[in-house]
């Protein structure tokens, strides 16, 4: 009995928090990949790139989700070689990660379809305004249609791969 | 009391007590009252059908049940001396390894070096000793001067020895495998046996291995424990169990193909049951002893013996006649043609030739198993087959279509294809609307939906899981998911990709089944498989595939026959066909591929008046 | 790979990590300093001339810039216009070329069209920059440096893991796209409900993939022993070479210099 007490105190990362760890490293990792999915739209080519974070906080955890939607941007921007400045990423990985966590806590507290409406609008709107100090007017304005249809297909799809898998038993 | 436990299972490697377990979101628990002891330096063998609690009950052994997984655990279960339920899984690593079923997700360093000194260097081991011992496992496993290679781009079965690796390089003292050759070729499965082998030889370690398949690992283990719906109903030597052939079929485990000869035997009161053979050499010697006593072909001609057995009950000459018959029914029927590849070549962008010069005619309703080799390139091939691969150069016309010409969502109507892993195409949350989604896409309408839908879910009896989540099933079921997904579009050809792999003896059974059933309905068949006695038995001509070329082709006797070639591909021959090259003498050169065929030559003795 | 290394013997490759870090740093800053383009252009042909000495492969420039096209008009078009006259210190750049709208409203400043291209420079310099950065810097390294700056391992061996499973995530995207193109999904459907619908099935067997390919990651990590200590033992120790501290010495001049330019002479301003 008394040796068990020791291993126990050894231990730095219980089995729970491997697995949290894991997940978190497979959804990024899978943001990564999502970005490689181009969805044509009027505006552009969308990348799945934060459809994995909005899904990991509506089923992991607003966190876990945070967590997964801004090293999962800052990520993919270090694949393409970070297109808008390393400054500007760590800034929407940011505001992305705030996202995250209002979307979880609106489908708690309202439901699905209200989350998904508030995660369109800080994901496409308020995120495209937040540019102004960094772009100008002008950047805003290019960017916000590109902005609200990628927030739309992302926020809508997490939404409802995570209705369609929730009724399974892996999550 | 427990201090006694204790040291009565410091002789043990394993020890479970009264051992029962239930998932956190199941009614039924996966393991059920489970006792066993595992002395030092065994060999076990863990058998069962799908879903009976093997892996369940490996993962109870390293502590992962229940420290990772919740749900209930009763028992007590002590590994190596220690408490299992008391112990950090990670502590436990250093005395029990557990490689999992799937390879892929285990390899978690970018080189085959950093892969294999992770769990050294969580235990902080010095730089230099994890080196050297970084190099030994590689040794042991057979991957010496891999260390600067990509995991991400190993082959499968060394892939699967790497895995091996990550564990034994942790050096413990048990191994418990849980399927690990389940994706490989026969040869890639006896090099993993054969490092098995060698691994106990040198260091007295004691494994414990999951496995469906067993030709090879009936002198190899000790003992074999049988699992069924979680609880244990057997544990014995393997060679007893083998010869119990009503037990194997009770728990769905599939018997030796030699065996099923002897028990023919056993129930004509000809031998006992411990005679029944279980490998080549007694089974050869068996018949060449019961042949002269009870056989009926003693003394007669070679070839008179052959084509007595493909047209069986009818005497020499009519059976020749019969073949050449035979032989213009084809010649007819060979109007029809479903597949036609001309030249065919095919190039990765990675500047690697994975097809090169194919040229096959494939008639409509045949029945064509492809095999090979891991990378011998028959997905590859598959894959033009709908068009999600377009020929560099060179043409492959499918039922009249040119597959250059059209897109692969307009040939899914005529050629379906069946994934290896079901998980790949199972997105929605009932059975019933994932069948559905095919015929949405080809512009079916209300009513024909419902119908066909309907008729397929009785077709493949997963009727009473029409308003289940598909991922509440096992993988089996996901399995027929997956093709009774393709079968509501109602293809002329049907491609199968492996469909068998990690299912039980009774999944194939059934599997196998539905697939004959449709090739007799008239769907031409493609299947691609490792399993050389479901070829052999199933298809009606085999085609083998080498480093992208077609090597052989025909009817699967014909095959089979060409053993030194085979085997220069790494491709073992069924059991019975490299029995029947043992008594060539006897039989002729046209191998038997089914146990009847074996039977066969004893039936009628009383006619023949051998007696 | 996904994040490529370009392995090859120059200077770039050999220097430390922490030095490469601390280069990429000073350009950033450098590249803030300055509103001129004709000065952008300087440091951007500099990093161009860095690029060309590691031989970086043509194509991937050519791929990272397409995409990037309607944003660089749209910014260039819509700085010119929206910057206003008061914005700027030198006379020369106040000048308005012509009004977009009649009335004397919406005036395109020189100073504003000079911005926008300054825009432009730099995020081409930062683009170069970045990829000469990851291209010479191997993934080993890249751990190493989150280590030396203190980064929880947790974090390290998450990013590490992360980047690791991209390949392997590719291919079961690939899989999983081919499964769902032989059952007849058509990728060209129209509007964004037609978008939505038709990759839903990729993106639901995507996940639930990925699920348990986590499931069993966790298994695999734990039965090696991840988690019992806090650190583990490093393979590689990096170290400076007197090489090092030649280069760092020339960045901290290079950016004291860029100070004394922009600060003291008041030049690169618009
Ligand atoms: N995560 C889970 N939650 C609930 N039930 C589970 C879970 N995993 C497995 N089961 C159930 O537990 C039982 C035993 O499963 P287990 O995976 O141990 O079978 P197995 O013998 O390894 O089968 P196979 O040969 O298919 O690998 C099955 O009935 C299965 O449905
Ligand atoms: N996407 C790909 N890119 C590059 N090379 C590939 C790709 N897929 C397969 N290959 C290569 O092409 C060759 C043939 O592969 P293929 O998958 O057709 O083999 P296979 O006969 O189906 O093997 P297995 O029995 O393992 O399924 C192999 O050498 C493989 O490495
Ligand atoms: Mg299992
Ligand atoms: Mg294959």
């Amino acid at each position: 009995m008394k040796n068990l007490g020791i291993e126990q105190q050894e231990l730095q990362l219980s089995a729970w928090n491997v697995k949290r760890l894991s997940i978190m490293a497979i959804f990024i990792a899978l943001s990564a990949v999502g970005a490689l999915i181009k969805i044509p739209s009027p505006v552009g080519t969308i990348g799945m790139d934060s459809a994995p974070g909005f899904f990991s906080a509506l089923a992991f955890g607003g966190l876990t989700g945070a967590i997964v939607i801004a090293f999962g941007h800052l990520l993919t921007a270090a694949v393409v070689g970070f297109p808008l400045t390393i400054p500007v990423h760590l800034y929407v990985a940011l505001q992305m990660a705030l996202w995250a966590v209002a979307y979880r806590w609106v489908n708690e507290k309202l439901g699905l379809i209200p989350a998904v409406i508030v995660g369109i609008v800080l994901n496409g709107v308020v995120s495209a305004f937040a540019m102004l100090p960094m772009m100008g007017m002008g950047g805003v304005l290019a960017l916000l249609p590109f902005l609200v249809v990628g927030a739309t297909l992302n926020v809508i799809i997490s939404a409802v791969a995570y209705k369609a898998i929730k009724g399974s038993r892996l999550i | 009391m427990e201090t006694l436990e204790n040291e009565k299972s410091q002789a043990r490697a394993i020890c479970l007590k009264n051992l029962s377990y239930r998932y956190p979101n199941a009614v039924e628990p996966s393991l059920k009252n489970i006792n066993l002891d595992v002395e030092k330096g065994k060999f076990f063998l863990i058998m069962g059908s799908t879903g009976a609690g093997k892996t369940t009950l490996s993962l109870c052994l390293n502590g992962l049940i229940p420290q990772l997984l919740e749900g209930k655990l009763t028992g007590w279960v002590s590994v190596a001396g220690k408490d299992v339920g008391k112990t950090a899984v990670q502590s436990l690593s250093k005395v029990l390894g557990l490689v999992l079923q799937d390879p892929e997700t285990q390899i978690i360093g970018r080189t085959v070096e950093e892969d294999t000194s992770f769990g050294p260097r969580n235990f902080l081991v010095p730089l230099e000793e994890i080196k050297q011992r970084v190099n030994q496992t590689l040794e042991k496993v057979r991957l010496q001067g891999y260390n600067d290679r990509l995991s991400e781009e190993l082959s499968g079965g060394e892939k699967q020895r790497l895995a091996i690796a990550g564990v034994l390089v942790m050096e413990p003292e048990i191994l418990v495998l849980d399927e690990p050759t389940s994706e490989l070729d026969p040869v890639g499965r006896s090099e993993i046996y054969a490092t098995l082998a060698d691994l106990r030889r040198k260091k007295d370690l004691t494994i414990i291995l999951v496995e469906h398949s067993s030709e090879e690992l009936i002198y190899r283990a000790d003992e074999v424990v049988v699992l069924n719906q979680g609880e244990l109903v057997w544990r014995g030597v393997p060679s007893e169990l083998f010869r119990n052939l009503p037990l194997l079929r009770q728990w769905g485990i599939k018997p030796l193909p030699v065996s099923q000869i002897g028990w023919d035997f056993y129930e004509k009161g000809w031998i006992t049951l411990a005679e029944i053979p279980l490998d080549i050499p007694s089974a050869e010697g068996l018949i060449r002893e019961l042949l002269p006593k009870y056989g009926r072909w003693q003394g007669h001609l070679q070839g008179q013996a052959q084509r007595q057995v493909q047209v069986p009950g009818q005497g020499f000459g009519a059976g020749q006649r019969k073949d050449g018959l035979f032989q213009q029914e084809l010649d007819l029927s060979k109007k029809e043609i479903a597949v036609q590849i001309k030249d065919l070549n095919y190039q990765y962008n990675s500047d690697q030739t994975a097809l090169r010069g194919i040229n096959l005619m494939i008639e409509a309703g045949d029945f064509v198993a492809l095999i090979g080799q891991n990378g011998a390139g028959k997905t590859t091939l598959a894959k033009h087959f709908n068009g999600l691969l377009k020929p560099t150069s060179g043409e492959v016309i499918i039922e009249g279509m040119n597959t250059l010409k059209y897109d692969t969502s307009d040939l899914s109507k005529t050629v379906g294809y069946v994934f290896q892993n079901p998980d790949h195409q199972i997105f929605s949350a009932t059975v019933e609307k994932e069948l559905e989604f095919g015929l949405k896409n080809a512009g079916f309408k209300g009513e024909e939906i419902k119908e066909r839908v309907e008729q397929v879910l009785q077709y493949t009896g997963l009727e009473r899981y029409r308003n289940v989540h598909p991922f509440s099933l096992g993988k089996g079921e996901r399995q027929m998911i997956a093709v009774a997904s393709i079968l509501v579009l109602k293809p002329k050809v049907l491609i199968i990709d492996e469909p068998t792999t990690g299912s039980d003896w009774t999944g194939v059974q059934t599997m196998m089944a539905l697939i004959r059933k449709l090739h007799t309905a008239g769907t031409t068949i493609i299947m691609i498989s490792h399993d050389m006695d479901l070829v052999a038995q199933y298809a009606k001509r085999v085609i083998v595939l080498k480093e992208g070329g077609v090597l052989l082709d025909g009817t699967p006797k014909s095959v089979f026959s060409n053993e030194q070639i085979l085997i220069d591909s790494a491709i073992v021959p069924p059991q019975l066909c490299r029995l029947s090259f043992q008594l060539e003498d006897i039989l002729g050169r046209e191998p038997f591929i089914e146990s009847s065929e074996f039977t066969a030559m004893f039936e009628s003795r009383e006619q023949s008046g051998c007696l | 790979m996904f994040i490529e290394y370009l392995p090859g013997e120059t200077l770039l490759h050999r220097l430390d990590v922490r030095t490469k870090m601390l280069g990429f740093f000073g350009f950033i800053i450098i590249s803030f300093l300055f509103q001129d383009p004709k000065y952008q252009l300087l440091i951007v042909s500099l990093t161009g001339l860095l690029a060309f000495w590691i031989k970086i492969p043509l194509q991937k420039i050519r791929g990272m810039l397409i995409p990037l096209i309607p944003i660089i008009i749209s910014i260039i078009l819509i700085t010119g216009f929206t910057f206003a006259p008061e914005r700027f210190d030198h006379v020369s750049s106040q000048t308005i070329l012509f009004y977009a709208l009649p009335g004397e409203k919406l005036g395109a400043t020189v100073g504003g069209f000079m911005m926008g291209s300054t825009f432009i420079f730099r995020l081409f310099g930062m683009m170069i920059a970045s990829s000469v950065l990851i291209l010479t810097t191997s993934m080993d390294d890249f751990t190493q440096f989150f280590q030396k700056m203190k980064m929880p391992v947790e974090v390290s061996m998450m990013l590490t893991t992360a980047i690791r499973f991209i390949p392997t995530l590719d291919k079961k995207r690939r899989q999983i796209l081919e499964a769902q193109r032989a059952r007849g999904t058509k990728f060209n459907e129209k509007g964004i409900i037609g978008s939505i619908r038709s990759y839903i099935p990729i993106m639901v067997p995507l996940f639930i993939n990925s699920i348990m390919m986590a499931n069993s990651l966790s298994m695999a990590m734990l039965n090696r022993g991840y988690g019992l200590t806090r650190t583990w033992t490093s393979m590689r120790e990096i170290a400076f070479a007197p090489r090092d501290y030649w280069v760092m010495s020339f960045i901290v001049l290079l950016i004291t210099l860029s100070f004394f330019v922009r600060f003291r002479l008041h030049l690169g301003v618009l």
